[in-house]
């Protein structure tokens, strides 16, 4: 598989993830095209992973410096830049609506983790178990009580604002 | 109401399709030759990398853009521009000396450029005034922005010249203030002879 391709097919589904697991969608973009770039540089290896998206999102998850960001907002955002750098907390409109939002951020960090795997990249018990480390059994333990924890509370708000 | 785990989950992917990332695979494998370019250099010796590289060499007479006369002599590699294989121009700054050396190195490389260095007071702004000279889209793809090399102060910059439009000039501003590290440096891509910042 070309990387162009993988990136094209894989990118949104990876982001949507991250997304999901650290609550922000501008910091999930930088840790995600993080990510991309280190699978780029090791194309040879990463392309031969099992789940090569489930390697883009480990990776980013175990991020802890965004070099991306000063790439995309401190020096070449495409004009001059502004001298400032804009704020994670910054709302834009890519962000998912506040109900799920909350309600996903609500789940401890390994339910929400599993559960994105589970929404976004359709990966199975065992390859999820194996992309966190934990046991298959772990898994499906997180995703069950994740997914009550879910229903639970997007129930309580669907009354009020039926979703689509 | 949501009758299966299934259909839980399409609500949730229905409402999360908005989220997309925003850069395009140009920016991604951009930054990635930089990723694989500084794992080339921490395992490869630096004497083979300059072997095939067009170099330039400038001695400062000073830490920070030409600094005064009295300040020690520091004899080192200020800046490089070396062209790799696939055409690609690497471009590193260790001191901010001799900009109009810089540029015509860059040329040599092929890459039409103009490089200023400004020194700035502690909280002047840090950007050049808007001239209303607009910035061609392309140069996300032509410039791909460096960070500090492991274990110094330099900041590389990969330089696609082959995809630069014809007859257009990358403009780059350096900034730093002299007794900080600190440093930023702002782009910008422009049909024919770019506008000095001030």
């Amino acid at each position: 598989m070309e990387f162009a391709a993988f990136y094209k097919e894989a990118k949104d589904d990876c982001l949507r993830t991250v997304t999901a697991v650290v609550g922000n969608c501008e910091l999930a973009e930088d840790l995600v095209a993080e990510a991309f770039s280190k699978a780029w540089a090791s194309w040879a290896k990463v392309v031969n992973h099992p789940v090569p998206r489930a390697w883009i999102v480990r990776t980013a998850l175990n991020a802890r410096v965004s070099w991306w960001r000063r790439f995309r907002h401190e020096l070449f955002v495409g004009d001059w830049l502004e001298g400032q750098q804009p704020s994670y907390e910054d709302t834009f409109d890519r962000f998912p609506d506040d109900q799920i939002m909350t309600a996903i951020r609500a789940l401890p960090q390994r339910q929400c983790e599993v559960l994105a795997l589970r929404i976004f990249l359709d990966l199975d018990t065992e390859t999820t178990a194996r992309s966190l480390g934990i046991a298959p059994g772990t898994v499906t333990a997180h995703l069950a009580r994740a997914t009550r924890a879910l229903r639970d509370c997007l129930a309580s708000n669907l009354e009020q604002e039926p979703l689509p | 109401v949501i009758s299966s785990d299934d259909e839980l989950y399409r609500v949730v992917r229905t409402r999360f399709e908005p989220v997309r990332m925003s850069a395009g695979v140009g920016e991604i494998m951009a930054h990635g030759r930089l990723l694989q370019r500084r794992r080339r250099l921490a395992g490869t010796a630096v004497v083979g990398m300059m072997a095939t590289a067009v170099a330039i060499t400038l001695f400062s007479a000073g830490p920070f853009l030409g600094g005064p006369a009295s300040a020690p002599k520091n004899i080192e590699l200020a800046s490089s521009v070396e062209i790799e294989d696939d055409g690609d121009v690497v471009l590193t700054i260790r001191q901010l000396v001799d900009p109009h050396e810089l540029r015509t190195e860059l040329s040599k490389a092929g890459v039409p450029a103009m490089v200023e260095f400004k020194e700035l007071s502690p909280g002047a702004a840090r950007r050049c005034e808007d001239v209303g000279q607009p910035s061609i889209p392309q140069l996300s793809e032509v410039i791909s922005a460096g960070s500090p090399e492991p274990g110094s102060d330099s900041w590389v910059f990969i330089i696609r010249p082959a995809l630069m439009p014809d007859d257009t000039t990358l403009h780059l501003v350096v900034f730093a203030q002299p007794d900080s590290n600190a440093r930023q440096t702002q782009a910008k891509l422009v049909k024919g002879e770019p506008i000095p910042c001030s």
